[in-house]
């Protein structure tokens, strides 16, 4: 554990000091999020225009719904988003052949060796914005909300990176797929709406097999409504079963990838 | 022992796929595959401190063969063993004992400076700070490099690459070492500095090294013995100077005679050895036993004004190896 | 005519190698067709909640139905006239000094990456025909008034997929002088997806923004077709507007030429 958070430690300074390199990418990256972030908010407000309100989320809630989205995506884009975008082509490439000759887990080398500086920016911009907005909107922070806002979100964190992680590891098998990556983007969708939308039997399926909305829906309640055991308990057994999933895909994978390459 | 191979084979199954609009159609909607073996029955020992080099055609096997040896693959059937590790289970202590450098991969990161990529792998390796840098300091010593260091990789030239490559390979001090042309399409003076290194390296710190190169001057430079692959299946394993000389026994000699032979001694000469005779200079190319005979006769008849020997070039011999391998062995 | 010969000839090869992969890459179309199901099928989510709320069956002149087809159709456009990935590839080959390639080579950077653009969605082309094929014939009236619409549709498409495509040239030229504008691409795909009415009909927007984007390229690529087929834009505004659109092509066109003529001065060949 503490080799690793060393060796995460070396894969931060080496991202940051290639970020440096390319500072007109880094200002354009945060460029990149204000205008996704920019026309997000926009197509609220047109909605929001025509309606005041998408079941229990009013515009406020759907605001601070956004943000915690937001902010969802940027703590992926730091952590994790490089690394899956790049391990489709390592498979099909066999560029993992380095990854597997380390003395280091395997997984873990090829989820976090590329880190995003960037978005250390973007979070706390974002962070900041949470809190003005609430502040803004006349409400409270109770300590409780945000630790467990905290919890799930890190929960909210596992479960994107597990369905990321499954859909990229699919290069496995289909060696050709080379837009999972877009695949996995149109997945994600779901979890950019405010899950009052969906109902029945698709309400059911985003928040078990495909656990969409637990990615950031609910951690948004939580720290709109307050900690809700029956969500959180829900958001712990799906993390929990797709944390073992990705493990099983990832060695399954494995497998094939030794037998096949060539 | 270090190494040890036995009845090691690969099989492939491959997408047999068609030219064309036609056949990329066919195969879209039926997928037909064919067996391949990439090894087979491979047997093979290599002693600690040995330089093996790995020779074979391109597609012969040795990529294969290299990749079931430091754990990539999984073989389909037999077994090898190395320092009591099989390496496909890649346990972490056996992962810390090799290294691999490919040619025509880099695991340095691109935009990065390499001394950066090294403090990386000094954490994944978990090297000590001091022995990080004392292997680092003669690391780059040897290889004359220390004003690179700080540069980013994509601004060195090839081998500078290449050196980088190589010291981010051995910074854990591994004791088997696999090269896998590590000197492909760098400049002569390149290759030499490489090859120089690497002998040095083998030699002081008695690394275990596999190397293939498409170079045979790389491969006589540095391998006593060599292992030849052909199609999958060893062909060839034993002493690399005996392998070329099965291939081309012959040397050539140039024989300077200090004035013109007389029509009688050329005619003489001509009769019975295949050689050139062009004004005082006498050309032949001819197997040992020959040669020495013509010497033999050479040096009754005339005091030369100079003469020399010459081994035939090793690249040109070869080449003619690889045209047709079984023939020679 | 032996020139054009040998210009289709050289480009159509182009076209041809790219379909070859794209069979290959069988999978890629069936992600595409699940974005546009997906695309629709959240907004359809999320616009039945605002009529249900609202009580309303109009919103801003379109029925749920219209809206529906709009976001269909615009879905589609989109992704047709798309060539993000193109342009990433092409800013790789500037960086790294791929593209050498072409200039050593008779063939145009801006022509070749276009056709290899077409090439590799002349899949998508198809299936997403007979998708739209699939929803005249099934779902008669829902859009395609007439004929007329299909030809106007078409016409325009065609436009917006080459204006898209002048656009997103400009900006990879840019590569020549700030090396990585990857984000500048990125950022410019983001914001078409709201801003160009892929969305929401651009006339849902505020009057603010609408102003602002009447003086760019972007209503041209997906709500001048997607208007014209859903027949919400009255046909004497047709000429106009398209003649707009391709009064914006040719600009891009020649503006594209000059920033790459002046970039390629600057090109330093890197990596060789």
């Amino acid at each position: 554990m503490v080799r690793n958070l060393k060796l995460f430690w070396a894969f931060f300074s080496n991202s940051l000091t290639r970020d440096m390199e390319f500072k007109a990418n880094f200002i354009g990256m945060l460029f990149v999020d204000s205008v996704y972030y920019g026309s997000h908010f926009l197509f609220f407000s047109v909605i929001f225009n025509y309606v005041d309100s998408l079941l229990e989320f009013t515009k406020d809630d759907v605001t601070l719904f956004l943000i915690i989205t937001f902010m969802m995506d940027t703590v992926y884009m730091l952590l994790i988003a490089e690394n899956l975008g790049k391990l489709n082509r390592m498979i099909v490439k066999g560029d993992l052949d380095f990854v597997l000759m380390k003395p280091v887990n395997s997984q873990f080398f090829s989820s976090f060796r590329y880190v995003n500086s960037y978005a250390v920016v973007s979070i706390i911009m974002l962070s900041g914005l949470l809190g003005y907005a609430n502040h803004l909107m006349g409400r409270a922070i109770l300590l409780q909300n945000v630790l467990f806002f905290g919890y799930s979100f890190m929960l909210g964190l596992c479960i994107f990176y597990s369905v990321d992680f499954i859909i990229a590891s699919l290069a496995f098998w289909f060696r050709d797929f080379s837009m999972s990556g877009w695949f996995s983007h149109e997945i994600m969708k779901f979890s950019m709406r405010p899950d009052t939308i969906y109902s029945g039997f698709l309400r059911k399926t985003l928040f078990t097999i495909i656990p969409m909305a637990l990615v950031s829906s609910v951690p948004a309640r939580i720290f709109i409504y307050g900690p809700d055991i029956r969500y959180l308990l829900l958001q712990t057994i799906v993390t929990i079963c797709f944390l073992i999933a990705v493990r099983i895909v990832w060695i399954r994978g494995l497998a094939r990838y030794e037998s096949a390459s060539s | 022992m270090a190494i040890q191979v036995n009845q090691l084979t690969k099989k492939f199954r491959i997408f047999k796929r068609e030219a064309g609009l036609q056949g990329a159609l066919r195969s879209f909607l039926h997928r037909q595959y064919e067996d391949f073996y990439a090894l087979r029955d491979i047997n093979l020992e290599i002693q600690s401190g040995e330089v093996l080099g790995i020779l074979g055609e391109n597609g012969a096997g040795k990529t294969t063969l290299i990749k079931l040896l430091v754990g990539l693959l999984h073989p389909t059937s037999g077994r090898v063993l190395i320092d009591g590790f099989t390496p496909w289970e890649r346990k972490n202590d056996f992962l810390r004992n090799i290294s691999i450098v490919m040619g025509q991969k880099n695991q340095l990161w691109w935009d990065i400076p390499a001394a950066e990529s090294f403090l990386l792998n000094q954490k994944i390796y978990g090297i000590e700070d001091k022995q990080f840098r004392k292997t680092l300091d003669e690391l780059v010593d040897l290889l004359d490099i220390s004003s690179k260091l700080n540069t980013q990789v994509r601004r060195l030239s090839l081998g500078e690459r290449m050196k980088m490559e190589i010291i981010a390979a051995l910074l854990h001090r591994p004791k088997i070492v696999l090269l896998d042309e590590p000197t492909i399409g760098l400049d002569v003076v390149s290759q030499s500095k490489i090859r120089d290194f690497v002998k040095f390296y083998n030699e002081k710190r008695g690394t275990t090294i596999l190397l293939t190169s498409h170079y045979m001057t790389d491969i006589q430079a540095l391998c006593k013995r060599v292992f030849v692959i052909h199609k999958g299946r060893a062909l060839y394993d034993g002493n690399f100077d005996i392998l070329v000389n099965r291939v081309n026994p012959s040397k050539k000699l140039t024989f300077e005679f200090p004035e013109h032979p007389s029509a009688a001694t050329i005619q003489k000469l001509e009769n019975n050895f295949a050689l050139r005779i062009e004004d005082r200079f006498l050309t032949a190319q001819l197997p040992d036993a020959e040669l020495n005979e013509l010497l033999v006769q050479l040096f009754n008849l005339h005091k030369p004004k100079s003469f020399s020997l010459e081994e035939l070039p090793v690249e040109e011999t070869m080449k003619a190896f690889f045209a047709d391998p079984e023939k020679f062995v | 005519m032996n020139m054009v010969n040998r210009f289709t000839a050289k480009y159509s090869a182009v076209i041809r190698m790219t379909w070859i992969q794209a069979l290959e890459y069988k999978a890629n179309s069936l992600v595409g067709t699940f974005a546009i199901i997906s695309g629709v099928f959240i907004e359809y989510l999320l616009w039945k909640r605002i009529f249900l709320t609202r009580g309303v069956s109009v919103i801003n002149g379109f029925t749920f139905g219209d809206l529906m087809v709009y976001i269909f159709l615009s879905l589609v456009v989109g992704q047709l006239k798309s060539s993000w990935i193109t342009s990433l590839e092409m800013i790789t080959a500037i960086r790294e000094g791929e593209l050498n390639k072409y200039l050593i080579r008779p063939i145009s950077f801006f022509t070749y990456h276009f056709m290899l653009f077409i090439g590799y969605n002349s899949l998508f082309y198809l299936v997403y025909f007979f998708m739209i094929a699939g929803m005249i014939i099934f779902f008669p009236g829902w859009a395609f008034p007439s004929l007329l619409n299909i030809a106007g549709f078409l016409g325009t498409l065609i436009i917006s997929v080459y204006l898209s495509y002048s656009v997103y040239f400009v900006m990879v030229c840019f590569a020549f002088w700030f090396g990585e504008v990857r984000a500048l691409i990125i950022a410019y795909n983001l914001a078409n997806m709201v801003l160009s009415g892929q969305m929401v009909p651009l006339r849902f927007f505020p009057d603010s923004v609408l102003k602002i984007l009447r003086f760019t390229p972007l209503p041209y690529l997906v709500d001048l077709p997607v208007s014209i087929a859903t027949g919400n834009l009255p046909v004497e505004r047709w000429w106009t507007e398209s003649l707009h659109s391709l009064f914006w092509s040719v600009a891009m066109t020649f503006i594209g030429l000059v920033v790459y003529r002046e970039g390629i001065q600057r090109y330093e060949g890197f990596g060789g």
